[in-house]
């Protein structure tokens, strides 16, 4: 189910909000104990939402996502709602107030059915890290659903709700979208405020919405995108109408494909790119090949540069100021924090913030910095000539769990270091039936644009569904 | 990198490691150190904004001893 037809079903009264809270429930109570896509749900509040959203429907006040039952990723503020970043050092926090995404969400009248596992504070692209547990891909329970916001993915993937919120670093949106076969959009950086997110590496973190289409990311992203003044990197838009290039024709646009990451993907995904590709051709669009050689090197110019801000950003927990306080007697406090953070965080965790302090110590940040700087110049370069860049969103389809095989970031991780936004979306499945994306990119501020390509492809695309 | 470096290290991140811990970061940030040295021979002479890249540095560093 999609937002855009439940919208018309809700309005016209075919289905009641609370019909459909427990519908979702049901699904849950049913599915999620063997996926583990929740950290929270709370059955009465989610009800009590829904019959607050069929009263502003009675009434009609409606707006575009009153009574549409949504998960949110465990990073995001909700008042009064337990809020871990699926970390032990969080284990028995509850925020006093709600990010302003949650605010936006809540001045529409949705239903929030819970809280959704990630990796630990964010740092990992397969949800293992998670400190409560690992979160499965509806397609196939012995592989990941990607990360770090898996548990949205497979959430929206498993219809256990209609849409969810997640955040992206490093392609924390996009490629567990892919993994699992729905649509997910990561922002141009400053589209959507941070206020109340739980923090990685902020100047790289946005959060955005995955859904079933481009058509409901657009839903999601209009209630989002509004201005807060809280995020000081914020930009000033007056361009927030997502649905501009939706059913616009793509006659003379100008598509350039990288031919690195295109080689760098297994033949399952290359063919179902290239597909892609070809049918944008048929329908007027001018494709090209770019070269961008310096991607090879993003990730690890990321993981420099991410674990670094990573480091300063998660300071903070030490038991004293924020945090899970151990129960280990101490002689002093540097001794206390020590042990505090020791038996709190994870070991993907631990391994980031290690090689952060280490970063933060030498000249490698400069480096790392000066490499970002170069990938973000070759985006702008490219965009010179190009409206769209497109690229497979990872090289290989979802992995098994514990496979350690974690080398999906290539696709992804320039964007972010660009700031770009970027859209993955569904284009086939390889021969185990796993499901394959791809990677749209456009230029800043060109959110409606790549939206509607994919809404051109979606049109035509036969999905298939998990078998849960 | 060695099992002393890494103590060093995870003393000036305030954490605490076990053992395993230790080895295991001996091996990763070998292994990090060699992926970085790459980027060394990458030239970004022609379109380094020196100024920026400080700018960037010292509000990393300042936040950071902050």
């Amino acid at each position: 189910m999609n937002i855009k037809d439940l919208r018309k079903e809700l309005d016209s009264k075919k289905i009641g909000a609370v019909e459909l809270a427990k519908h979702y429930l049901n699904r849950i109570d049913k599915y999620d104990k063997e996926l583990g896509c929740y950290l929270y749900v709370d059955h009465s509040m989610v009800l009590k939402q829904a019959e607050k959203a069929q009263s502003l429907i009675n009434n009609g006040e409606q707006k575009e996502l009153t009574g549409i039952p949504i998960g949110i990723k465990d990073n995001i503020f909700t008042q009064g709602v337990p809020t871990t970043a699926a970390s032990k050092m969080l284990q028995n926090f509850v925020p006093s107030y709600n990010a302003h995404v949650v605010e936006e969400l809540e001045k529409q009248g949705y239903v929030m059915l819970g809280k959704l596992n990630m990796d630990e504070f964010a740092m990992g692209g397969t949800n293992e890290f998670s400190y409560y547990k690992i979160t499965k891909n509806p397609y196939d329970q012995n592989k990941v659903p990607g990360g770090s916001s898996g548990g949205s993915a497979a959430a929206v993937s498993a219809e256990l709700c209609v849409a969810a919120l997640g955040s992206d670093t490093g392609g924390s949106i996009t490629q567990p979208s892919a993994f699992c076969g729905i649509t997910g959009i990561k922002p141009t950086y400053g589209t959507v405020s941070r206020y109340g997110c739980i923090p990685y590496a902020d100047s790289l973190d946005q959060i955005g919405p995955i859904a079933n289409s481009a058509y409901d990311c657009a839903m999601l992203l209009s209630a989002l995108s509004t201005y807060d003044k809280r995020d000081t990197t914020m930009a000033k838009r007056d361009d927030t109408n997502f649905f501009e290039y939706i059913g616009k024709p793509i006659k003379g646009i100008k598509i350039g494909f990288i031919k690195e990451l295109m080689y760098d993907a297994d033949k399952a995904i290359n063919d179902c790119v290239w597909e892609v590709i070809r049918y944008y051709e048929s329908m007027g669009a001018i494709i090209n090949e770019i070269s961008m050689p310096n991607l090879k090197y993003g990730n690890v110019a990321y993981k420099a540069y991410s674990t670094a801000i990573g480091t300063i950003n998660l300071n903070k927990y030490d038991g004293f100021k924020f945090g899970y306080v151990s129960k280990y007697k101490h002689l002093n406090t540097n001794e206390a924090i020590k042990q505090n953070r020791g038996e709190a965080f994870g070991k993907e965790v631990k391994r980031r913030l290690l090689i952060g302090t280490y970063i933060l110590q030498n000249d490698h940040l400069k480096k790392a910095i000066e490499i970002k700087n170069l990938i973000k110049q070759d985006y702008n370069n490219a965009f010179k000539n190009y409206d769209i860049i497109i690229n497979p969103t990872t090289t290989s389809t979802a992995f098994k769990i514990n496979s350690k095989a974690h080398h999906t970031d290539n696709c992804t991780v320039g964007v972010n270091l660009s700031g770009l936004p970027s859209l993955s979306t569904p284009c086939g499945y390889d021969k185990n039936g796993m499901p394959i994306g791809v990677c749209i990119v456009g230029n800043y501020f060109k959110e409606a644009e790549i939206i509607g390509l994919a809404n051109l492809f979606e049109n035509q695309f036969i999905k298939q569904l998990p078998k849960l | 990198m060695d099992k002393e470096f890494i103590l060093n290290l995870s003393n000036k991140a305030n954490i605490t490691l076990i053992s395993t811990e230790v080895e295991h970061m001996v091996k990763e940030l070998t292994l990090f150190n060699q992926a970085m040295s790459e980027l060394y021979y990458v030239d970004t002479s022609n379109f380094k904004d020196e100024e920026e890249v400080t700018k960037t540095l010292d509000i990393l560093r300042l936040r950071h001893d902050n």
